[in-house]
């Protein structure tokens, strides 16, 4: 059955128009539909749906499909669970953790995600692209793709063990594919390996390792993914900051030059998304001031510009973007080049959180 | 040409019941529909819209005078179109989608679906299928199935009210 539906279904209105109505809707009310007919269904369930709902999903200006997903720990004792952010205080059930590690990996839940309790797992969420969440579960030898608004989860394998192991998830829009990346780090300095899990052929593969500038190992384990490319932030010996970027169609690295003038020497920073934007928030080691870079022209070293700075450094302990594109930094929200005086919720993560796009993009692929 | 006589130019429309509206060229243009029915010389006279009734046009042209009338500042119109259509049930909203798509206005076209969307998003499959006129071609076990498979969706479903 082709996936633009050809017949008339209805009365009322013709299904072209119906199409575009059901490109407007959230994911949730969508799978729900697929009840309405096996027409209604299978036009859904279509690629071509998937794709255009997502990239509509990704140009909806309010912002109103796009959640937080973030992992904690509630105390010492490793007690990690993860939340996912719509409202205040959604957080994820951990028993559907703990179906994770089962071999039956699609959990159905009857709250909404709501309920809290304790796990012994030590969640990490490593990226997020088109809707799909990367994580991993410490001392466990997979990673999870998941779509968390489907509640589907893929399992992969990634067993080679590694002083450190740092990850990225992207797409590659030429061949169509999701990938994950993973550089493995043998020892503190030593040259990285790469390699690239490809979900269309399910399968890694190696690929050329950096070898530009710092081999130190990158200071988060999450790429970030601007402009269909994956960024980590390398560490330095010498106060300059290498960012490094993957393209995930040539799948070669490159160095992105950071800010010039960031002010004394910056330690601590940190690399992220801002609204599409390739970030840099860093931080004085001589005045604790923390700034928020933005590179406006992706690829233009002398568009980097500052768009703010955070005197006070109890203020600045954590910033982390948010979904509406501005930035959180535990007590107040900064957007749209304003000061928000409005508190936001949020439970103390200890790891930063990941802004995901609601979609229906499946971790199995093309099915 | 509007601009030769210098004074705005009034076009007539009418609906398939008949009515008669006056509206000015300047905003009736917005469709493209009657705007490529002025630039042929179609519309010296009457022009008739067979696809709309006269209610549906009657709203029609009021968006088309109010949206007109605000400068191009993309948020006051994005404004405008949000309160335009705050008030519309579903049976209004599925003529102006139509009247929309058959005069070529892509912008109320636009705003017009991701309204409907709106209404639906808290809606049950029953109620769906019913606005849309959709028969169930499930067997009750195929349907039960794919209801089991998206349980968590079916929660803070509204209860219908039909409105």
């Amino acid at each position: 059955m082709g996936t633009r539906i050809e017949r008339r279904i209805s009365r009322h209105l013709p299904e072209e128009i119906i199409e575009e109505i059901l490109h407007s809707l959230p994911s949730k009310s969508l799978l729900r539909f697929k009840c309405v007919s096996k027409r209604w269904c299978s036009f859904i369930s279509s690629k071509q749906f998937i794709k255009r709902h997502l990239k509509k999903s990704k140009i909806d200006t309010d912002r109103t499909n796009r959640s937080l997903v973030s992992s904690f720990r509630r105390s010492p004792d490793i007690v990690g669970f993860m939340s996912l952010f719509r409202g205040p205080n959604t957080t994820l059930d951990p028993r559907y953790l703990q179906s994770l590690l089962d071999d039956d990996i699609i959990a159905t839940l009857d709250s909404n995600h709501c309920c809290m309790g304790d796990s012994t797992y030590d969640v990490r969420i490593l990226g997020s692209c088109n809707g799909l969440v990367l994580m991993n579960i410490e001392n466990y030898h997979y990673l999870f793709l998941w779509n968390p608004c489907t509640r589907e989860i893929k399992k992969i394998r990634c067993t080679r063990p590694a002083f450190k192991k740092v990850y990225g998830l992207g797409y590659d829009e030429y061949a169509d594919d999701y990938k994950v990346v993973c550089i493995f780090f043998s020892t503190r300095r030593t040259t990285s390996q790469t390699e690239v899990y490809s979900l269309k052929a399910d399968s890694w593969k190696k690929i050329e390792h950096f070898d530009k500038g710092s081999n130190y190992p990158p200071m988060c384990e999450s790429g970030k993914l601007v402009n269909g490319r994956l960024h980590w932030l390398m560490g330095h010996d010498d106060n300059d900051l290498v960012i490094i970027s993957l393209d995930l169609v040539e799948e070669k690295y490159e160095i992105v030059a950071g800010p010039k003038n960031t002010e004394n020497i910056c330690f601590g920073s940190v690399l992220n998304n801002l609204g599409g934007y390739l970030c840099l928030i860093t931080t004085s080691s001589v005045t604790g001031h923390q700034s928020v870079w933005v590179m406006i022209e992706y690829g233009q070293t002398e568009s980097w510009t500052k768009i703010w700075t955070c005197s006070n450094s109890d203020d600045a302990m954590k910033m982390w973007p948010l979904p509406n594109d501005g930035i959180y930094n535990g007590k107040n929200v900064w957007c749209k080049y304003v000061w928000c005086a409005r508190l936001v919720y949020m439970v103390d993560a200890t790891t930063e959180p990941i802004c995901y796009v609601e979609s229906l993009v499946s971790p199995f692929g093309d099915k | 040409m509007a601009a030769e006589t210098g004074t705005p130019t009034t076009l007539t429309l009418k609906s398939n019941d008949d009515e008669l509206f006056s509206v000015a060229e300047s905003a009736a243009i917005l469709s493209v529909t009657i705007r490529n029915m002025v630039e042929d010389g179609c519309a010296g006279g009457v022009i008739p819209l067979d696809n709309v009734d006269g209610k549906t046009l009657a709203s029609v042209i009021t968006y088309m005078n109010g949206i007109s009338a605000i400068p191009a500042d993309e948020e006051k119109k994005k404004s405008y179109r949000d309160k335009f259509l705050s008030d519309k049930d579903f049976e209004t909203l599925a003529d102006m989608v139509l009247a929309a798509n058959y005069l070529n206005m892509s912008c109320l076209m636009d705003a017009v679906s991701a309204k409907i969307a709106q209404v639906m998003e808290k809606k049950s499959v029953g109620w769906v299928r019913r606005k849309f006129g959709i028969e169930n071609d499930y067997t009750p076990e195929e349907e039960a199935a794919v209801k089991e498979e998206h349980k968590w969706t079916f929660e803070g479903v509204e209860t219908d009210d039909d409105n």
